[in-house]
C-alpha cells in the first residue's frame, strides 16, 4: 500500500477559488474589486438614492449605444456594459456593437465595459496616472430620451516567445519577469508587470497588456536547480556549478541597454530569447559582528533577529540572484556568474514591547539595525574571503527650519503633524506600486532617517499639515528637487536639511460652464496638474474635475511662486519633473502667480473635444 | 524500498540541495578505499547518455541528500569512498523528471554497497516529463481566460483507487491556453470549471446573462461518466482542447440559517467532481439575519454537497433546476471522539492532526479535520457511512493498524459512522511491526523485483497488503504490518501487473514464504530464508 499522500490536506484548506470569482478586470486590481462586490445591495441603492439629481425625469430610462474598438474605430461585439453595483443593468453587445439597458435608474450613473482581450482605455489611463481605478471611468448622466453613448475599448496586447537555452537543453521552467514603464511622483519608472515560468516548450506568454513601454528580464538559474543552496566554504572549490545569468532581453544585463519594446493597439510581439550556461562561482562572505548595545556579542543566530543579504549591480540595483546566511558559519552565500556585484547584509531585531494587563507599557530598541556592504568582481573562480563589516545602521536626523517669509532669522516648527520623505531607486524598478519611506517623523520633533540600501534616489517630501509647504530640501549643499540623494554603502548621505515656509498659498481651480457637457449622456472628465515653474520635492496630485461632483477642487500647502495649470480630456500620467514632457504638451498651459498667503481662483481652459 | 512520503519533483531537489555540500564532507572524508556508486544516466526516450544531470547519493533512514554530482558528457557520475550502507539514488535535469533509481509508483531501488556488491554498473533511466495542453473555447469560439482545469490521474489499479486522483490544477491564460507539464505516464482525466465573464446573476441582470458553465470534462461533455480518459506515454505531449457552453445558472435557496441561539450558520455549499469536493462557497450572511434564509445564485447544475448546521447536516443533490433546500432536508450527522492508542502499548502521540476521509458510500464526500489533542480528538460533524482514519503528527503520517468501536474492533484504518455519537479508538504501528527479508535469483540478491505481502484472510487486501521494491543487494523492508497471517511473494519485474486484481497474485502464491506476524510485536520479524523471485 502506498502512503497516502499529504495533498489531501489541500482540499480541506481550499475554499476561495479566485478563478471562480467574476473576472471584473485585469488581476492587479482584483483585490480593490472584490471588496466593492461585497458591498450589499441594500448599501448601494442608498448610494444611488443620495444622487439622483443632474437629469430632467425621475423616471427610469433606456441607456443605449455603441461599444467601438479604439484602435480601429470598428464596432465591438459581444462586449458587456453595465451599471456598477450589485444589482446593476447589464448587456452585450451585438453584432454591430449595439447595447440597449432598460430600466436605468435616472441620473449619475457609473458604467464599465468589459470584454476579454480588450482593455477600457480610459481606465486604463486613469489607473496609469495613479487614480483609483473605481472611480468609475464613465459617469453617465442618465434621463428620459437618452443620446447614444460611445464606449471604446483598446484591444489589449500581449508579449510571447521562445527561450532557447545554449547547452540544447529544455528551457523548462525558467522564470520571466516583464517590466513596465510608468509614472511615479513625476518621473518614469520601471514597474513589475507580472512574472511567469517558461513551460515544457520553452515558451512564455503575458498577455492582456495595455499599450505602453516595456522590457524583459529572466531570473538566474543554475543548471543544478540548487542555486542559492549553501555553499560550505569548506567544499567551496568543489561546488563550482554552471547556469544561467539573470539577463534582460535580447542579451544584456543592464536595464539601461535591454530593448524597450512598445506595444499599441493590441500586438502580439514576440520576443524569443538565448541564454548562455557559464560558470556560477561560490561566493562566501563572512559577517563580522559588532557589539550589541546591551553589551553582549550581537548574534543574528539569536531569536527574533531577521537577517537579509541582497545583491545589487555596482550602480546599487537589486539583482535577482539570492544570498543565504549560513548560521554554522556566520557566512552569507551565494552563487554567482562573473560581473561586479556589490553584497548588502542588514540585521537587527524587531522592537519589543513589554505588555502588562494586556497594554504595552514600554519599548525598548534591543539593537540594530546593523548593516554593511562588501563590494566585489566575480571573475573565473570562487570568491570566498569576502568580510562583510557590519555597522550600526546610521540614523540621521533632518534638520527642519521655518523660513518665515523671507525674514532672515528662523524659527523653529511646531506642528504635530507627520512629516514623510520617501525615495525611489533612480534607474531601478519596483516590484510593486510601493515607494520606500526614508524618513518619517512629526515636524516639532526630530524627523529621523530609516536605513536604505547604498544608491541613488529621488526624494519626495510629503507633509501632513497644509499649513506648512516645502522651501526647500538640501543635502549637503545641493538640492534634492535637481540632483538625485546619493545613499553610501553605510546608508548614510550627507546632512539632509528641510526648510519649510509657512506663508503657503491655496489654488482654486474651476471649470468653465461649457465643460458640463450634455445634460444626457457621458459627462466629460478632466485631469488637472498645477505644476510649479519652481523644482520641489512635493508631488504634483492630479486632479479629477466632472462637473456632477462640483466642478472644483482647491488645492493648498502650495509653496508660492509661479505654476502652470495644464488640463487634459482624459486621464493623463504625466512625467512632470521631465521639461521636455511638459514642452511636448499640444498646450503651454495656464500661468498663474501664487503669492504668498494668498488664495487664488483660476477659471480653467478645457480641451476643445 | 519506499521512498518518503513526499512527491518526487521540485519538492525533494529543495530539501536535498540544502543539505548536499555541507554534509557531503562526511561521507567523502571516508577512506578513499570505501566503496564506490557508479554508473550512467540515460534519456529514456532515446538511450543517449544525459550531460550535466544532477545525482544524488541520500542517507537511507532520513534520505537528506549525503553528496551530490554532476554527470560529464558522456552521462557518467560515480561517488568514491563510500562506507558499507544503503543508499537512495535521485536524479534530475531540466526538461525530464526528477526520478529515483529504477523508481515505480513510489517505490525504488536503493543501492547497497559492501563486499561482492556491484554497484558501478548502474544504468539510471531519466524520462522527459509528459505534458497535457490544450485551449478551452466558449461559445462563438472565444477563448475562457482564467478557467480552472483540474487534472485527475486513473488509478492503475483498483487497490489504490481510494487515493486521491487529483494531481494538478492549473489556469488557462489570455488565450484560454493551459498546460500540465512534468507529468508521469498514465491516463488522465481533465475537468473545467470556469463562469462566463460576462455572467450577472443579480435581480438586475438580464435573464440571458444568469448564466453558468456546468463542470466540463475532455472530451466537451457535462457528464462525469462520459468523461474520455487521455492515455500520456513517457515524454509524451498530448493535446486536449475543451469547449463549454453557457446554459441557464440555478438558484438554491436555503431556509433555516438561523440558529435557535440567534447565532447564524453560513450553509457551505461545494461542488463535487469524481466524488471529491473542488470549490466551496458560503453567502448570505445579511440575508441570514435578516430572513433567516439565504440563497446561492449563479450555480452551473451539477453535483453538490451543501453543510448546514443547525441541527449539523450534508445534503448531496444532483442540481438540475433551481433547488429550494428544507430545513429537514439531508442526512443529519454525528459527532465522533477518538482515542489513540500504540500497538506496543506505549504513551501515544500527543499532538497532530486527525482527517477522516469518506469511503465508498459516505453520505459526504469531504474530508472531515481535527486536532488530536492528549492523544484525543473530537469532531462535531461527521456524515453517515464508511470512513478511513488518517492520523498526523510532527509532519509524518502514522500508520493506522486498526479502529475499534463500541461494537467491533476491525483491522485496518476504517470505521463506518451511523445514525448515533461515536467513540472510536485508533491503534498507531510504532514502526516496529515489519518485516524485513532478502529476494534471491540464482543464489543472488536480486533488486527491483516487487515484493508483496498479502493477507491469508480473505477480502482483506485493501486494508492488510503492503509492497516494497526489492533493493540492489535483494533486501526489502514491508512496514506497518498488521498483525495476522500473510504470504510474501516476490515478482521479477512485477510492477506491470495489475496486483490488486482478485486472484492475479494467486499463481504466486504456492512459491510464496508464510509468515506470522504476532499482537503487539517488539522489533523487527527477521525473515532467515531467502525469498524466491518469481518470474512475472
Amino acid at each position: 500500500m502506498k502512503p497516502r499522500d499529504a495533498s489531501k490536506w489541500r482540499v480541506g484548506l481550499r475554499r476561495l477559488n479566485p478563478a471562480l470569482l467574476p473576472r471584473l478586470g485585469r488581476a492587479p486590481h482584483a483585490g480593490r474589486l472584490l471588496l466593492v462586490g461585497l458591498l450589499s445591495p441594500a448599501l448601494l441603492q442608498g448610494q444611488q438614492a443620495q444622487n439622483p439629481e443632474g437629469a430632467a425625469s425621475t423616471a427610469r430610462a433606456t441607456l443605449h449605444g455603441v461599444v467601438l474598438n479604439a484602435t480601429s474605430g470598428e464596432p465591438l461585439a459581444r462586449a458587456l456594459v453595465r451599471v456598477t453595483g450589485d444589482g446593476g443593468a447589464g448587456a452585450l453587445t451585438d453584432g454591430e456593437g449595439r447595447f440597449e439597458l432598460a430600466d436605468v435608474g435616472p441620473g449619475r450613473q457609473q458604467i464599465e465595459i468589459l470584454k476579454p482581450g480588450y482593455l477600457d482605455a480610459t481606465a486604463e489611463a486613469a489607473a496609469a496616472a495613479g487614480g483609483d481605478t473605481r472611480t468609475y471611468a464613465h459617469t453617465v448622466m442618465v434621463g428620459a430620451e437618452m443620446p447614444d453613448v460611445t464606449f471604446r475599448m483598446e484591444p489589449a496586447n500581449a508579449i510571447h516567445g521562445q527561450v532557447q537555452l545554449s547547452s540544447g537543453d529544455l528551457a523548462e521552467g525558467i522564470e520571466m519577469t516583464l517590466l513596465h514603464r510608468t509614472v511615479e511622483s513625476g518621473r518614469f519608472v520601471w514597474q513589475v508587470a507580472a512574472t511567469t515560468k517558461t513551460n515544457a516548450e520553452g515558451t512564455y506568454r503575458f498577455g492582456g497588456l495595455p499599450d505602453g513601454t516595456y522590457a524583459l528580464y529572466t531570473a538566474p538559474t543554475t543548471d543544478t536547480e540548487t542555486a542559492g543552496s549553501p555553499v560550505d566554504p569548506r567544499q567551496a572549490a568543489r561546488a563550482e556549478s554552471s547556469g544561467y545569468a539573470s539577463q534582460f532581453y535580447p542579451e544584456t544585463r543592464d536595464l539601461s541597454a535591454a530593448a524597450k519594446l512598445q506595444l499599441q493597439g493590441g500586438e502580439q510581439t514576440e520576443a524569443n530569447l538565448t541564454l548562455t550556461l557559464e560558470a556560477f562561482h561560490p561566493v562566501t562572505a563572512t559577517m563580522n559582528l559588532p557589539p550589541d548595545i546591551d553589551g553582549k556579542n550581537f548574534s543574528p543566530d539569536r531569536p527574533g533577529t531577521t537577517l537579509s543579504a541582497v545583491l545589487t549591480d555596482s550602480q546599487g540595483h537589486p539583482l535577482a540572484y539570492v544570498a543565504q546566511y549560513d548560521e554554522a558559519t556566520h557566512t552569507v552565500q551565494t552563487r554567482l556568474p562573473d560581473g561586479n556585484y556589490v553584497l548588502i547584509a542588514t540585521a537587527g531585531r524587531p522592537m519589543l514591547a513589554t505588555r502588562r494587563m494586556g497594554i504595552a507599557s514600554s519599548s525598548r530598541d534591543v539593537g540594530g539595525p546593523y548593516t554593511g556592504a562588501v563590494d566585489f568582481s566575480v571573475a573565473g573562480h570562487a570568491m570566498t574571503g569576502l568580510h562583510i563589516p557590519l555597522a550600526a545602521a546610521p540614523r540621521s536626523v533632518l534638520q527642519v527650519n521655518l523660513d518665515r517669509s523671507g525674514a532672515a532669522a528662523t524659527a523653529s516648527v511646531n506642528s504635530s503633524a507627520e512629516a514623510v520623505l520617501t525615495i525611489s531607486q533612480t534607474g531601478a524598478w519596483l516590484s510593486n506600486a510601493m515607494v520606500s519611506t526614508y524618513a518619517v517623523g512629526t515636524l516639532g520633533s526630530p524627523v529621523t532617517t530609516i536605513f536604505a540600501a547604498p544608491g541613488t534616489y529621488w526624494v519626495q517630501t510629503n507633509l501632513a499639515d497644509r499649513n506648512f509647504c516645502e522651501g526647500s530640501l538640501l543635502a549637503g549643499g545641493s538640492s534634492l528637487a535637481r540632483e538625485p540623494l546619493t545613499l553610501t554603502a553605510s546608508g548614510s548621505s550627507a546632512p539632509l536639511t528641510l526648510t519649510l515656509r509657512d506663508d503657503c498659498a491655496k489654488l482654486t481651480m474651476s471649470l468653465p460652464a461649457a465643460a458640463e457637457g450634455p445634460a444626457l449622456g457621458e459627462e466629460p472628465a478632466y485631469t488637472v496638474y498645477a505644476i510649479p515653474d519652481f523644482e520641489t520635492t512635493a508631488d504634483v496630485i492630479p486632479q479629477t474635475l466632472r462637473a456632477s461632483t462640483g466642478g472644483q477642487v482647491t488645492l493648498d500647502g502650495l509653496t508660492p511662486g509661479n505654476y502652470h495649470v495644464y488640463v487634459f480630456d482624459k486621464p493623463v500620467a504625466l512625467a512632470y519633473h521631465d521639461r521636455s514632457m511638459i514642452d511636448a504638451l499640444p498646450t503651454r498651459g495656464q500661468a498663474i502667480n501664487l503669492t504668498s498667503g494668498q488664495s487664488a481662483n483660476l477659471l480653467l481652459e478645457v480641451p476643445q473635444p | 524500498m519506499r521512498k518518503a512520503r513526499y512527491r518526487t519533483g521540485a519538492g525533494w531537489v529543495a530539501r536535498c540541495a540544502m543539505a548536499a555540500a555541507l554534509t557531503c564532507s562526511v561521507v567523502c572524508a571516508q577512506q578513499s578505499a570505501g566503496y564506490r556508486i557508479a554508473g550512467t544516466v540515460l534519456s529514456g526516450a532515446t538511450g543517449e547518455p544525459l550531460a550535466r544531470a544532477v545525482v544524488s547519493l541520500l542517507a537511507e533512514d532520513n534520505e537528506q541528500t549525503l553528496a551530490s554530482t554532476s554527470t560529464d558528457a558522456q552521462g557518467r557520475f560515480s561517488f568514491e569512498g563510500l562506507a558499507a550502507a544503503k543508499y537512495p539514488l535521485t536524479a534530475s535535469k531540466r526538461g525530464f523528471r526528477s526520478a529515483f533509481y529504477d523508481e515505480h509508483e513510489g517505490y525504488n531501488t536503493a543501492i547497497v554497497t559492501g563486499p561482492d556488491q556491484d554497484t558501478t554498473h548502474l544504468i539510471f533511466f531519466l524520462v522527459q516529463g509528459s505534458v497535457l495542453h490544450g485551449v478551452v473555447t466558449a461559445d462563438g469560439g472565444d477563448p475562457v481566460e482564467g478557467a480552472r482545469m483540474i487534472l485527475f490521474q486513473k488509478a492503475r489499479t483498483a487497490g489504490e483507487a481510494d487515493q486521491l486522483p487529483e494531481v494538478d490544477t492549473t489556469l488557462t491564460d489570455d488565450a484560454g491556453a493551459y498546460e500540465f507539464g512534468s507529468l508521469a505516464d498514465g491516463d488522465y482525466l481533465v475537468a473545467v470549471a470556469a463562469q462566463p465573464w460576462y455572467a450577472m446573476h443579480r435581480a438586475g441582470g438580464k435573464k440571458d446573462l444568469d448564466v453558468a458553465y456546468p463542470v466540463t470534462y475532455f472530451d466537451s461533455t457535462t457528464e462525469e461518466g462520459s468523461a474520455t480518459p487521455i492515455a500520456i506515454g513517457k515524454g509524451a505531449r498530448e493535446q486536449a482542447d475543451i469547449h463549454l457552453h453557457a446554459v441557464p445558472a440555478l438558484r438554491i435557496a436555503v431556509e433555516g440559517v438561523r440558529r435557535a441561539d440567534g447565532r447564524v450558520a453560513r450553509p457551505e455549499l461545494q461542488q463535487i467532481v469524481f466524488g471529491q469536493p473542488i470549490y466551496a462557497e458560503s453567502v448570505g450572511f445579511l440575508d441570514a439575519i435578516t430572513r433567516g434564509s439565504t440563497e446561492f445564485d449563479g450555480v452551473a447544475p451539477g453535483h453538490y454537497e451543501l453543510t448546514l448546521n443547525d441541527p449539523p447536516r450534508v445534503v448531496d443533490m444532483n442540481a438540475t433546476e433551481d433547488l429550494q433546500v428544507g430545513q429537514n432536508a439531508g442526512s443529519l450527522t454525528e459527532s465522533v471522539t477518538g482515542t489513540l492508542r500504540m500497538s506496543n502499548g506505549t504513551v501515544p502521540l500527543e499532538e497532530g492532526h486527525v482527517t477522516l476521509h469518506p469511503e465508498e458510500g459516505a453520505a459526504s464526500h469531504t474530508p472531515v479535520h481535527g486536532v488530536i489533542r492528549n492523544g484525543q480528538f473530537h469532531l462535531d460533524s461527521v456524515a453517515p457511512g464508511t470512513w478511513s482514519v488518517v492520523v498526523e503528527s510532527g509532519g509524518k503520517t502514522a500508520a493506522v493498524l486498526g479502529v475499534s468501536t463500541e461494537s467491533a474492533t476491525l483491522p485496518g484504518d476504517r470505521f463506518t459512522v451511523r445514525d448515533r455519537p461515536l467513540n472510536i479508538a485508533v491503534t498507531i504501528g510504532q514502526g516496529s511491526s515489519r518485516i524485513g527479508g532478502r529476494v534471491q535469483k540464482d543464489g543472488k540478491g536480486l533488486g527491483g523485483a516487487m515484493v508483496v505481502l498479502v493477507p491469508r484472510a480473505p477480502g482483506r487486501m485493501e486494508t492488510l497488503a503492503r509492497r516494497d521494491q526489492s533493493d540492489s543487494d535483494g533486501s526489502f523492508s514491508l512496514r506497518d504490518v498488521v498483525p495476522g497471517q500473510y504470504t510474501i511473494v516476490a515478482i521479477e519485474d512485477g510492477w506491470k501487473l495489475d496486483w490488486t486484481q482478485p486472484g492475479a497474485l494467486a499463481r504466486y502464491l504456492p512459491q510464496g514464504q508464510s509468515v506470522t506476524l504476532q499482537d503487539n510485536p517488539e522489533g523487527t520479524v527477521q525473515l532467515t530464508a531467502p525469498v524466491a523471485a518469481q518470474p512475472r
